[in-house]
C-alpha cells in the first residue's frame, strides 16, 4: 500500500469514527409504516426513491429553527433528484408550532405526527434535530445530528454520497476539511518570482537578480525561478552563468518555454 | 530608503484609501445556529459588524521602525504596483482593488475560491493591510485583534464583557488563531474544524482555568476514551462552547449546574436539553423516549427525579468520551479524598447493569435478547 492510499485510510477511519452510540446502527433496517400527518391525512414514511431523508424535530427548540433554515436551502439543490424529505414530529409536540415552524424556515415536507415517538425509538434516536437518510434498500444509510458550521453542506455531502454521486474520500473531505491555510516557502518563492518578472520588464536586471535569487533561497525546485534568473543573465550578458540555470529549469520542468528558448538563444550567441 | 519614505509620507499625507462599505452586506453565510444565546444578549446592541473604516495608506517614516515592509517599497520599485517609478510622483495603481495583488500573491486566487471567503478580501485588501509598511505584522493597520473588532464590534463587546474571557483571542495571533481572514472551506472563515482548532492548546496537562482549576487534555482523554459524545465525534465543539467567551463556567454556551448533585430543574439543563429532549428525563414511564429504562420504568426519571437528590447528568455520564457506551463513566468521584466510586456498568444483551456502587448490584431489561 503507497503512502497516499494510507493516508486517505487513515482520513477515513478518522472521519468516520462512530459517536458513542446515539442511534441504531448503519445499516438497520428500517420498516417503512404509514403515519398520520400534520394536515389530517396519512402518508408512508419512505418513498420509492434512492435517499428518503427524514429529518426529525421538534418545535420548541431554536436548533430545530436553525436546521429546518438550513435544509431548506439544501433542498433545493436535490429538486428532480431521486429525493424525497419527511419531518417527523413527536405527536405530542405543538401542532400550530410545526406548522409555524415550517412556515418560517421555508423548509417544505410533508410532516409525519410520530405516534409514542415510535419511529424515533425505533431507530434508537435520543436527541433533536437529526436528519436520518435510508437508501432504497430500506436500511440506515447516514445519521446526522445539528451541527453549527456548515450543516447545509454536510447534509447535501451525504444524500449525495447516498445517491452515490460522490465517493467515500469526497464525503470525507466535506466532514473533515483540510486546513486552510496559504503562505509557506513556496508561496513566498512565486512571489520574489513575480516581482522579479516585473522588475526584469523594468530591466531593473540587479534588483530582478536579487529577487529571484531570494525566492529560490525559499524553494530551489521552482523551475520558472531558475528559467527566470537565466534570463536575467541572458540579459546581462551572461550566457556562462545563464546556462546552468536554464539547464536546472528544464531539469525540474522539461516543458519550460522560457528555459529552452534561452538555452538557444545562449547557442546562437556564441 | 529613507527618502523614498519620507517622499512617500508627503505625497500620501492626504490620501486615505476610502473602502465602499459595499462587503458589509454580502459578507459570510448567515449563522445558523442556536448557539452562544446565553451571550448574545449582552452584545445585542452591538450591530454584527460595520463597514472597515477608511484607513489611511501613508507610509511609516524610518522611526520607529516599521515591523513589517512591502518588499517593492522597500525597493523602492514603485512603479510595481504605480504607474511611475518616482516615489515623487508614482501616480494612479497600475490595477484596481485585489487584482493587483493578486498578480505576486497568487495564492490568493486558489484561496478565495475557497467556499467561505471574507468579503474585505475579496473587494479590498487595503481594509486590512498598508501596501506600504505598517507598525505591525503581515503589513496590518492595527494588530490582529483590534482590526477585526473594528468591524466585528459585537464579538469584541462579548469578549472584553465576557466573565470568563477565552485567551485565546488575546495570545498569540490572537483571531488569527482560529480564523483565516481571507478565506477557508469551514464555515465562520476557521482555519479548520473546531475541534482541531481547540485541541492546537487544549493538548496539555498544565492548563488551568482563571481560579487556577486544571483543565482536561482533551487530545489524550480522547486517546484514552474511544466512545465519543456526538458533537466532539463531529469536531464540533461550538455546539457546546462559545469560543469568543462567555459568563458560564468552561465557556459553556447554555446553562448547566456547575455543582455534581444538584436538584432537577429541567431549566438548569440547557445544555443537554438544547439537543436531548426533556421529556426522556421527566417522563416516568415510556418506551421509546430512552434506552435506560427497566422494561417501561424510566431509569432516568428514577435517578433524578429524587427529592433533594438530584444527580446532574455528569454523575453518570461523561461529557466528551468515555470508554463505555452511552458514555457512561468508569467512576463516581465521591468525597474530598478523590476516591473514585467504580460504576461497573455492564452492557448485556437485554440491557444492562451496575454492580456493588452506590446501591446493590442493579439490572435492567428492557428488550429481547438476539437469537442465537
Amino acid at each position: 500500500m503507497n503512502i497516499a492510499a494510507l493516508l486517505v485510510l487513515v482520513g477515513l477511519v478518522t472521519v468516520f469514527q462512530p459517536a458513542s452510540a446515539a442511534h441504531a446502527a448503519i445499516g438497520t433496517p428500517v420498516a417503512s409504516t404509514e403515519m398520520p400527518t400534520l394536515e389530517g391525512g396519512k402518508a408512508q414514511v419512505m418513498g420509492n426513491v434512492e435517499a428518503n431523508v427524514l429529518v426529525f424535530f421538534r418545535p420548541d427548540q431554536p436548533r430545530s429553527a436553525g436546521a429546518l433554515r438550513e435544509l431548506a436551502r439544501c433542498q433545493k439543490d436535490f429538486a428532480g433528484k431521486s429525493v424525497r424529505w419527511v419531518a417527523v414530529v413527536p405527536s405530542s409536540a405543538s401542532l400550530p408550532g410545526v406548522m409555524t415552524l415550517m412556515r418560517d424556515t421555508s423548509f417544505a415536507a410533508p410532516v409525519l405526527l410520530d405516534n409514542g415517538d415510535a419511529l424515533y425509538g425505533s431507530l434508537g434516536l435520543d436527541l433533536h434535530p437529526v436528519v436520518v437518510i435510508v437508501g432504497r434498500d430500506q436500511k440506515l444509510a447516514a445519521f446526522e445530528p445539528f451541527r453549527v458550521l456548515d450543516y447545509c453542506t454536510v447534509i447535501s455531502a451525504r444524500i449525495r454520497h447516498v445517491l452515490r454521486e460522490i465517493s467515500d474520500a469526497e464525503l470525507g473531505a466535506v466532514l473533515d476539511p483540510p486546513k486552510a491555510t496559504q503562505g509557506g516557502n513556496e508561496q513566498v518563492a512565486r512571489r520574489y518570482r513575480a516581482f522579479a518578472e516585473v522588475q526584469f520588464k523594468n530591466k531593473d536586471y540587479d534588483k530582478a537578480l536579487d529577487s529571484v535569487r531570494k525566492g529560490l533561497t525559499k524553494d530551489p525546485l521552482l523551475a520558472p525561478a531558475h528559467a527566470l534568473l537565466g534570463q536575467i543573465l541572458l540579459a546581462q550578458g551572461n550566457c556562462a552563468d545563464a546556462v546552468p540555470a536554464f539547464n536546472q529549469a528544464l531539469l525540474l520542468d522539461g516543458a519550460s518555454t522560457a528555459a529552452r528558448e534561452g538555452l538557444e538563444r545562449c547557442k546562437s550567441a556564441r | 530608503m529613507t527618502s523614498t519614505r519620507g517622499a512617500f509620507a508627503v505625497l500620501f499625507s492626504f490620501a486615505l484609501a476610502v473602502s465602499t462599505g459595499l462587503f458589509a452586506q454580502a459578507t459570510q453565510p448567515k449563522s445558523s445556529a442556536a448557539s452562544a444565546e446565553v451571550l448574545a444578549e449582552k452584545a445585542a446592541a452591538a450591530p454584527a459588524r460595520r463597514a472597515p473604516a477608511p484607513r489611511s495608506l501613508v507610509p511609516l517614516t524610518a522611526k520607529p521602525a516599521p515591523a513589517s515592509s512591502h518588499a517593492p517599497f522597500e525597493a523602492g520599485d514603485c512603479n510595481i504596483c504605480h504607474q511611475n517609478a518616482d516615489p515623487k510622483q508614482p501616480g494612479p495603481v497600475l490595477k484596481k482593488g485585489p487584482a493587483l495583488c493578486l498578480d505576486c500573491h497568487e495564492e490568493f486566487n486558489g484561496v478565495m475560491k475557497r467556499a467561505h471567503t471574507h468579503a474585505p478580501a475579496r473587494t479590498d485588501c487595503i481594509s486590512c493591510h498598508n501596501p506600504h509598511n505598517s507598525a505591525f505584522s503581515k503589513l496590518l493597520h492595527l494588530e490582529p485583534r483590534a482590526l477585526c473588532v473594528s468591524c466585528h464590534e459585537k464579538i469584541g463587546k462579548l469578549h472584553d464583557s465576557a466573565k470568563v474571557p477565552h485567551k485565546a483571542l488575546t495570545t498569540g495571533k490572537q483571531c488569527s488563531n482560529c480564523h483565516n481572514p481571507h478565506g477557508s472551506t469551514v464555515e465562520k472563515l476557521l482555519i479548520q474544524l473546531p475541534f482541531d482548532l481547540c485541541v492546537n492548546c487544549h493538548s496539555v496537562d498544565t492548563m488551568a482555568d482563571a481560579n487556577g482549576k486544571k483543565l482536561q487534555n482533551i487530545k489524550a482523554w480522547l486517546l484514552d476514551n474511544p466512545k465519543q459524545h456526538g458533537p466532539v465525534a463531529s469536531k464540533d465543539c461550538n455546539d457546546c462552547h462559545e469560543p469568543h467567551g462567555g459568563d458560564l463556567f468552561r465557556l459553556i454556551n447554555q446553562d448547566y449546574p456547575p455543582e455534581f448533585y444538584a436538584p432537577y430543574d429541567a431549566k438548569n439543563y440547557g445544555l443537554c436539553f438544547g439537543c436531548h429532549r426533556e421529556k426522556a428525563f421527566s417522563t416516568a414511564q415510556t418506551a421509546t423516549l430512552t434506552s435506560f429504562r427497566n422494561g417501561a420504568t424510566n431509569l432516568h426519571y428514577l435517578h433524578l427525579q429524587q427529592s433533594g437528590r438530584g444527580r446532574t447528568c455528569r454523575a453518570c455520564h461523561e461529557v466528551h468520551a468515555a470508554k463505555q457506551d452511552h458514555l457512561i463513566r468508569d467512576g463516581v468521584p465521591y468525597g474530598s479524598g478523590g476516591w473514585i466510586l467504580k460504576l461497573n456498568y455492564k452492557k448485556t444483551t437485554t440491557g444492562g447493569s451496575c454492580e456493588k456502587t452506590c446501591h446493590a448490584e442493579k439490572s435492567y431489561a428492557n428488550r429481547t435478547a438476539p437469537q442465537q
